[in-house]
């Protein structure tokens, strides 16, 4: 892959491959190699996921081929008791993650729903709207990306995701991390990991505006066939959440797939919360001149 | 990428199995599937950080009043030293405990690589470091007033010409760490917009508290002093005590984990100091034989209550975000924010 790679990338610091002992010259890229800014590559048509849910049979060899592609750690074993979801959540160390929903019918039958969850590449990604180092960018596919060379694992972007994607694991490097929408393997023209392993194609990766043609015909055939409860997630923009780069097919409310049915952009509110701080902190001067301003009697 | 070559210790093997009780259980409602299960990951934020925001709160007030009384006359001198002086003092720690509480720590110069107005961090970043710049020229003014400094570096120090930006910075400082905590999709954090202005106040109220305490500590305090501080800190103590009943009132149900348990107690207790500082600054303008104990007992309730409400608040964040319910009441479909759901029923385009 480094091959491949342009001269000027910030994809591997001198940091990262040095490990012999450091002379000061060599040690200067080392300290300032996360403050340079290269020329960015030239912009792409933006790239992403549709999973269809409707279609996914929970085998999860997407989580399997991001731990592998990735050299992710090992979550441990942990037995959650909910269904076979043994995942449970995303995290800085898993990527990919598997739903499992048993729904029970009226008849006594059992309706099992799957969706693999991941990074949604929002296209006002609140973690990137966070981030004070500027680590995390958008890529020229138009995927959220943690630059590894720049994060300084400040936890700010975790607590701004309202997906609870991103995270930054306590037992590793102390950066956060997630998704890249395997940027490496786009970068030779393959495609991620996940999608590559997925035996029922319920995970398509694409350019973003072709696989929108392609979910919207198949919601349409969905409600043909009588599943008139498929619907897209993220397709669209909504209130202040512009759309997802990687959206979703679902057949039941958000929170069955533990996702949130109207996502959160803190910075929408943000001036708002600016003008209360300064409201306060003008009057309370302005009190002060005055009080100062008599002398104390 | 993520795991950069290094191996990294397995999680303990057999944890106990967690609700068992519901194992193969099949939900009549699909959306109870994952009852328990946080959708946020919970911040990382440790207690430096609210220790940061007290001692940054406190930098800031007393900056604010300090350079009020700088322009506010000859008469003032002695107080507006006093201030610059405890705003100095507070703001040296503010950075070691900010770097500390990083994954990265040896990174923390990243945060000044750009300037990024939508991050309320990098702007908070920024005006610690100009409110750090200002305190410290108005310190080494005070230095030279004192003759510890050569007296012709005052002719090259403009610095009560700096006053006025100076408390624009100062501001800045104590006005960015509400807005910053609210920037977030924290529900206890986020859903009310006047966490911004509570620690303002609190910024205010904590400042001249400290600037007080320590004027009477050192026995530079005069009465039109004390009369003056009081008018502030009173004010400053009526703001809060509104501004936190708004915000109790705005956040609505995801206030809970300041209703209760632990973090409900701090909270209380920082509402409790509130009170008690306004009673006693408004005991000392009435009885003027007392104002010197009114003062020192109302700067001590109000320190106190202050670091009362940021512990409060940045451990009620960590208990809010993991709380699956407050994580839908606060992500629930609004008209600002419809969200994406099923098609209404009979209504099949998607």
């Amino acid at each position: 892959m480094s091959s491949s790679m342009p001269a000027n990338s910030l994809e591997h610091a001198p940091e990262f491959t040095v490990q012999h002992r450091q002379s000061a010259p060599d040690l200067a890229p080392g300290l300032l190699g996360g403050m340079l800014r290269a020329e960015p590559p030239p912009v792409e048509e933006p790239m992403g996921f549709f999973t269809d849910s409707s279609i996914c049979i929970g085998c999860k060899a997407c989580e399997v081929a991001c731990k592998q592609w990735n050299a992710l750690p090992s979550d441990g074993m942990f037995w959650s008791g909910k269904s076979y979801d043994n995942t449970l959540h995303l995290s800085g160390t898993t990527w990919r993650h598997v739903t499992f929903t048993e729904q029970a019918l009226p008849d006594g039958g059992v309706k099992w729903l799957f969706n693999s969850d991941v990074c949604k590449h929002c296209t006002a990604a609140p973690c990137q709207e966070a981030c004070p180092t500027g680590a995390l960018i958008y890529n020229e596919f138009g995927n959220v990306y943690v630059q590894q060379d720049v994060c300084n694992g400040c936890g700010y972007c975790v607590s701004a995701c309202p997906f609870g994607v991103i995270g930054r694991s306590d037992i590793g490097d102390g950066r956060a991390h997630k998704c890249t929408l395997c940027y490496d393997r786009q970068k030779d023209g393959l495609e991620p990991a996940c999608a590559k392993s997925c035996p029922t194609d319920s995970i398509r990766f694409g350019p973003v505006s072709e696989l929108k043609e392609l979910a919207r015909a198949r919601v349409e055939e969905l409600h043909a066939k009588g599943e008139t409860n498929a619907y897209l997630y993220g397709a669209d923009d909504s209130g202040d959440y512009q759309s997802l780069n990687a959206f979703f097919l679902l057949t039941e409310e958000p929170e069955a797939y533990n996702l949130p049915p109207a996502p959160t952009r803190p910075v929408a509110q943000m001036l708002r919360r600016y003008a209360w701080s300064a409201a306060v902190g003008l009057g309370l001067t302005a009190v002060g001149a005055l009080a100062l301003a008599r002398g104390g009697d | 990428m993520a795991a950069d070559g290094q191996v990294m210790p397995p999680r303990p093997l057999h944890q106990p199995a967690r609700g068992r009780d519901t194992f193969g259980a099949a939900h009549a409602n699909p959306s109870d599937a994952y009852a328990g299960v946080p959708i946020l990951n919970a911040p990382l934020w440790h207690d430096e950080i609210a220790v940061y925001f007290y001692l940054g709160g406190i930098s800031s007030g007393s900056f604010v009043l300090g350079a009020l009384a700088d322009l506010s006359g000859e008469q003032w001198r002695s107080l507006a030293q006093t201030a610059y002086l405890v705003s100095f003092a507070t703001m040296l720690p503010c950075p070691a405990f900010l770097i500390h509480d990083l994954g990265m720590p040896s990174r923390f110069h990243h945060m000044m690589r750009i300037f990024k107005p939508s991050s309320p961090m990098n702007l908070g970043v920024w005006a610690l470091l100009a409110h750090s710049g200002f305190a410290t020229l108005q310190v080494a003014r005070v230095l030279v007033d004192w003759g510890v400094l050569p007296a012709p570096l005052a002719r090259v120090l403009p610095a009560r010409l700096l006053a006025g930006p100076g408390l624009l910075a100062a501001l800045a400082l104590g006005g960015y760490t509400g807005v910053l905590l609210g920037t977030t999709s924290v529900p206890v954090w986020s859903r009310s917009p006047l966490l911004g202005g509570l620690f303002m106040a609190s910024a205010i109220a904590s400042g001249t508290a400290a600037v007080s305490l320590a004027s009477l500590l050192s026995g530079r305090d005069t009465s039109p002093e004390h009369a003056s501080l009081a008018k502030i800190s009173l004010a400053a103590g009526v703001s809060e005590l509104c501004l936190t009943g708004g915000f109790l009132a705005t956040s609505g149900e995801v206030a809970r984990p300041l209703r209760e348990g632990w973090t409900g107690a701090l909270f209380r207790g920082a509402a409790a100091a509130t009170v008690a500082a306004i009673t006693l600054d408004g005991a000392g303008m009435r009885l003027h034989s007392q104002q010197r104990l009114c003062s020192a007992l109302a700067a001590g309730a109000v320190l106190a209550g202050s670091a009362m409400l940021r512990l409060a608040m940045v451990r009620a964040g960590r208990t809010s975000a993991v709380d699956r319910d407050a994580n839908l009441v606060s992500m629930s479909p609004s008209a600002r924010d419809p969200g994406w759901g099923p098609p209404a029923p009979g209504n099949s385009v998607s």
